[in-house]
């Protein structure tokens, strides 16, 4: 190997060992508030919660690179925190269903962790929603929130 | 760059095996296939990081997002005191260069396997060093968690950028042969190796392709490299027919499929339990010896150019130690056939082939082409095939059966070829089918002088019974390809001429009633 490519790899690996001890940082913190809050650490084998919704305005190009499709510009980003989400080949799936019962899916769908996802809807929905997430076992979560 | 050394002296064990089958088309009787156990090098192991790489962002037409690029390395090494399993920085084996193949791990989007996802194919890429690979698993989980879009595209990225990045690295560290490259990914990850194919603009010479239950969200088309595809039956995450319809949709060249009875999705990992799917009716270790057996062969057969025909791990009685616990239900297509009838043509005139001859049927219910596309929840493809039906059971006239006949215009010289291959299937919901029974035929070969000879289709396959599937249609029809050598049709009547064939015809004599459809009839290697 290198110089060059040792120094390359070197400097990645400090990186990455530091990315892990923030990341275990951030999960002693969100432990701590979650046992002030009361909410019992949960898993994908406890299927998902949602404890809480965010939504925020945002101007987010997106093209579906899986289906195809025009170039759109996505304009809200719903957070979604909770426990127990899961990624295999598909999902979690992030569907909006309004007060009449219409529904439609998340066009991007990131799973940032076991305990956040960040969805976008289709740009132009607004209103009250419910936000339903399903793990690909078909265990679902549910909340209510406004875009 | 050098050549891989002669494979005499590279992997013995397999020549053994190998000259059998390539000099008679099978084996001498006990041969097994050598790949069911390890090869002859030690095993050296290294964890590997290459900093940062910029890969497109997903859903993005512009955006890019950094990527931590490491993974670990299996590759061929000097023996090392007694240790059985990976030597870390072990000394490359003397013997090389070797080929170079990727691991791209499928998406398990969960604490703790997040960050190690690469980790989870040590029972197949430490194999693959023990028998002359250099095998670099890469880790994907940071665009595996995208949900959707699914990332397919940024996985095939970072695939080649592992290429590019070993490419870099001094020659004499690993003895890499980057003229012979093979990839092979499990589930999405298997969908970046199409996608690394696709947008090789490099042009790496990715030579051979092998999948375990991949996603097909982009329906790419492979052509043009040689392709394995491994699917379970009980695979409860993948259970969409997604790996049938790229094994039908892919150009031969050559191709095959493997149906694995009662595998699952996650037990081609070595620990990952999923309990959204259901329970495999295999153990884990057999899942591993199915990828462990059939993806080194295939890869030693494209990469280090073994003697290994690739048609015996279609049929070969060499399979025995894999096939005999577990049945496994194969599809296979080589470039260099003779396309009796592939039942594609636009118009599906069920009354022509693709030889532009006459197909005609006698006694029979039904006679027609169709799509067996998964659109129609009775079958898993992406392809059409002819519908062929006949009911018996209340009695024919004395010598009369049943029969499907194809004529080949002016005669077909078969002398070239050293099988009749057919894939076909019985619909699991038609009630000409009997219940857990296969149908059974005879293939009756006819040459220009009016000789014939006929031989059964059981013989050298079957056409099973459906078996029980994952996912939420638990029947569906899967083609099976049977490969019968035409040399046995010259043992029934050494007067048959095999070099002026004029028809072959299905001979429904052996059962009362089947609704079948077949595929891909055709004189093959």
């Amino acid at each position: 190997m290198t110089d060059t490519d040792s120094n390359r790899r070197h400097r990645g690996l400090v990186a990455r060992r530091w990315m892990v001890a923030l990341a275990a940082l951030a999960l002693l913190v969100a432990g701590s508030l979650s046992a002030r809050a009361g909410v019992r650490g949960a898993g994908a084998a406890d299927g998902p919660r949602i404890a809480r919704v965010e939504a925020r305005a945002v101007s987010q190009p997106f093209v579906d690179e899986d289906a195809g499709g025009p170039a759109q510009v996505l304009d809200r980003e719903v957070t979604l925190d909770g426990s127990g989400f899961l990624g295999t080949s598909f999902g979690p799936f992030v569907r909006f269903v309004a007060s009449d019962g219409s529904r439609v899916d998340a066009v991007m769908v990131v799973l940032e962790s076991g305990g956040r996802i960040v969805a976008w809807p289709p740009a132009g929905l607004r209103g009250t929603y419910r936000v339903e997430v399903e793990n690909p076992d078909g265990r679902t979560a549910t909340a209510t929130f406004g875009l | 760059m050098r050549r891989a050394a002669p494979l005499a002296l590279l992997v013995p064990a397999l020549i053994a095996a190998a000259a059998a089958l390539a000099g008679a088309q099978e084996p001498a009787p006990g041969t097994t296939i050598a790949t069911f156990g390890p090869g002859r090098y030690a095993v050296g192991s290294a964890d590997w990081d290459f900093g940062t790489i910029d890969v497109s962002k997903p859903g993005s037409t512009s955006e890019t997002i950094a990527v931590q690029h490491f993974g670990t390395l299996r590759f061929p090494a000097q023996a090392v005191g007694t240790s059985r399993g990976p030597v870390p920085r072990a000394p490359v084996a003397r013997g090389g260069p070797f080929p170079f193949v990727v691991f791209s791990h499928g998406r398990f989007h969960e604490d703790p396997y997040i960050g190690h996802n690469h980790e989870q194919a040590s029972y197949l890429i430490e194999h693959l060093a023990s028998w002359g690979f250099v095998v670099a698993s890469v880790n994907l989980d940071v665009v595996g968690q995208y949900g959707q879009p699914a990332a397919i595209k940024q996985r095939g990225e970072i695939v080649l950028a592992t290429i590019a990045a070993f490419q870099q690295l001094d020659p004499a560290l690993y003895d890499i042969d980057f003229e012979h490259i093979g990839l092979v990914g499990h589930s999405r990850g298997g969908e970046g190796c199409l996608a690394a194919w696709k947008n090789n603009t490099a042009g790496y010479p990715i030579a051979a392709i092998a999948t375990i239950a991949l996603t097909n969200f982009q329906e790419q088309l492979l052509e043009g490299v040689p392709y394995l595809g491994l699917l379970g039956s009980k695979d409860g995450d993948v259970s969409n027919g997604w790996p049938i319809h790229v094994y039908d949709q892919a150009a031969p060249a050559p191709k095959l499929f493997e149906y694995i009875e009662g595998a699952n999705h996650f037990w081609f990992t070595d620990s990952i339990h999923y309990s959204g799917e259901g329970q495999a009716l295999i153990t884990r270790e057999q899942h591993h010896d199915v990828a462990r057996t059939y993806i080194t062969a295939f890869l030693l057969s494209t990469l280090h150019d073994a003697p290994l025909p690739l048609a015996e791990l279609a049929d070969g009685p060499s399979l025995t130690p894999v096939t005999g616990p577990i049945t496994i239900h194969p599809l296979y297509a080589t470039p260099d056939r003779l396309l009796v009838n592939h039942f594609e043509e636009a118009d599906a005139d069920p009354a022509l082939n693709s030889l532009g001859g006459s197909s005609v049927g006698e006694a029979l219910v039904t006679q027609s082409e169709e799509s067996l596309d998964n659109g129609a929840k009775t079958f898993f493809h992406r392809t059409h095939g002819g519908w062929i039906a006949y009911d018996s059971s209340a009695g024919l006239p004395a010598g009369t059966a049943p029969v499907y006949v194809e004529e080949l215009p002016g005669g077909a010289d078969a002398s070239g070829y050293t099988h009749l291959s057919l894939n076909a299937l019985q619909r699991w919901n038609a009630p000409l089918n009997t219940a857990d029974q296969s149908q059974d035929l005879h293939v009756v070969l006819v040459d220009g002088a009016g000789q014939s000879a006929q031989v059964a289709l059981s013989a050298w396959g079957t056409i099973p019974w459906p078996i029980t599937h994952g996912g939420s249609f638990p029947k569906k029809s899967v083609l099976r390809t049977t490969r019968i050598p035409l040399r046995e049709f010259s043992e029934v009547n050494a007067a048959l001429d095999v070099s002026d064939v004029r028809f072959v015809s299905l001979l429904f004599d052996s059962t009362p009633s089947a609704d079948l459809r077949i595929d891909d009839l055709s004189f093959t290697q």
